[in-house]
């Protein structure tokens, strides 16, 4: 029976692993598949490596995941999973982070760590803003820097390929451990997630990467880049620190970022409402379903 | 390996050809304007013969194109080439106007072709120039302005040719109608050059 229910949360973790690699993966290759660097298959084998180096860092992460909650995680990712997959297919960009993170700790609201969570959503809110400062940075380097064009469109070819690295990387040691960790913080079954992510990305990650990038690199390349590098840097920080947090809202910050360099009134700041507002009201909804159900369960 | 790696270069062939299309304008506008003191058929026929140059390099930089630099700058460079293709047009089609002028050209409107030449021949330099900057780095502004208040100077004295033909005495229609032509065709060679340096500049301020 442990055995049954032990796979059943193995399956789900990797299966919201698979939805990372199918979702996520924009994140990482939209950049390179919207510039046209090199074929999408050549881009995903990059992606691959980089998320295995990632799977070997993923521990810290892992650590902070399993020992949030104690007890049986599997309804938490159940839940968690069908959420994933209802906002997947709707559409709506939210972190699959706080899903996960909100579903466990309302689903065992008795037994969770209430301080590590409060740390865990600190570093939901410092993320964008430290990505906010990085591509601010980076972008007022860049911009008065004297590197003339011709080698800058190199750097930047390259450039691409090491930023979406970073984040191929961040989604092995940050992301897939924040979906596994609850249930090992084994390598093994990390590296069985990083698989699990390279055939989302395979199957699936094609045509977001191809959307997500375009309109990144239509944009303007050089803030694409920096956005992403940024984010890049950001998390990998905070992986350091073992806490889950998301690129997505990472490259968020980053953009907003590169965005204030041109002064404050370039930001829309109703659209940067509207998306604080979804990523309050999702991870709102995880906490509160899981929260329902246990009241629910245990009267 | 070779998928981790950029085997060609493909933008600086592309920066290189369009620098050699600019070098032929400057050589044909140079031809044109000996072209009219003597009206020379070698003459002519050389301008012909770098107008087809220059579309064998256009040619070359579009194909050129799909392989080199990210696709947000294809278009605008694409652009560039076809209106600095319009460019040795521009001065062929003037050239062959010219040669089927059979009738002296007023002198006062020579002296001002000659000077929008001669604009023009600056604002190619200075196209030049911009052109270099994305390879080698440097001022791109100063060209820029430079290319502008040429294409100004041009609009004026092409207004002040246009008020001293009204008052002109014209022998017949189609006197009339060549010198207008070949005032237009070689004026508008600056206005081409201004829209390529704008199609560039939108190129250099996206990679700031």
């Amino acid at each position: 029976m442990i055995y049954i229910l032990e796979s059943i949360a193995l399956l789900s973790g990797l299966y919201i692993a698979f939805v990372i690699g199918a979702n996520d993966t924009a994140n990482a290759l939209g950049t390179s598949v919207g510039a046209k660097l090199m074929s999408y298959k050549k881009l995903v084998l990059i992606f691959g490596i980089f998320v295995l180096l990632g799977c070997l860092n993923a521990h810290n992460v892992g650590h902070t995941m399993s020992t949030i909650v104690s007890g049986n995680v599997i309804p938490s990712l159940v839940i968690a999973g069908l959420i994933i997959t209802v906002i997947t297919y709707k559409k709506i960009p939210i972190s699959t982070h706080q899903v996960i993170v909100c579903a466990l700790v309302g689903l065992n609201m008795s037994s969770a760590n209430m301080e590590l969570f409060v740390k865990i959503v600190g570093s939901w809110i410092i993320s964008p803003v430290l990505t906010a400062s990085i591509s601010f940075t980076l972008y007022k380097l860049f911009e008065h820097s004297n590197i003339p064009i011709l080698k800058r469109v190199e750097l930047l070819k390259y450039g691409l390929i090491l930023s979406g690295g970073l984040i191929a990387y961040n989604l092995g040691s940050n992301d897939l451990p924040t979906a596994l960790g609850a249930i090992s913080n084994n390598t093994d079954v990390f590296f069985m997630g990083g698989i699990a992510i390279i055939i989302g990305a395979l199957l699936f990650g094609k045509g977001v990467s191809e959307t997500v990038g375009m309109n990144l690199v239509k944009l303007s390349p050089l803030t694409a880049f920096v956005a992403q590098l940024s984010a890049g840097i950001s998390v990998f920080v905070f992986t350091q620190f073992g806490m889950p947090v998301s690129t997505t809202q990472a490259i968020i910050g980053g953009v907003v970022g590169v965005g204030l360099t041109k002064g404050i009134k370039t930001v829309k700041w109703k659209t940067l409402l509207n998306i604080i507002l979804g990523w309050i009201s999702a991870p709102g909804f995880a906490l509160i379903v899981g929260y329902l159900i246990e009241v629910l369960k245990y009267g | 390996m070779t998928i981790f790696l950029f085997k060609r270069k493909p933008e600086k062939e592309v920066i290189n050809l369009l620098k050699t299309h600019v070098s032929l304008s400057i050589d044909s506008i140079k031809v044109l304007d000996e072209y009219i003191d003597d009206k020379s058929d070698n003459k002519l026929r050389e301008i012909i013969k770098l107008e087809k140059e220059g579309d064998e390099i256009r040619k070359r930089v579009i194909l050129n194109l799909y392989e080199a630099f990210l696709p947000s700058m294809k278009k605008e460079l694409n652009y560039s080439i076809e209106i600095l293709d319009e460019v040795l047009d521009s001065i062929k089609h003037g050239a062959l106007i010219y040669n089927l002028m059979t009738f002296d050209l007023d002198d006062t409107i020579e002296k001002k072709c000659k000077l929008i030449l001669n604009i023009s021949l600056n604002m190619l330099n200075s196209m030049y120039n911009l052109i270099d900057v994305f390879e080698n780095g440097g001022d791109f502004k100063k060209h820029i302005k430079d290319i502008k208040a040429g294409e100004e100077k041009i609009d004026d004295i092409h207004h002040e040719i246009y008020r001293y033909m009204v008052n002109m005495k014209i022998n017949s229609f189609w006197e009339g109608k060549l010198m207008s032509d070949f005032v237009d065709k070689i004026t508008e060679i600056s206005d081409y050059i201004e829209n390529v340096s704008d199609e560039f500049q939108i190129i250099y301020l996206s990679y700031r």
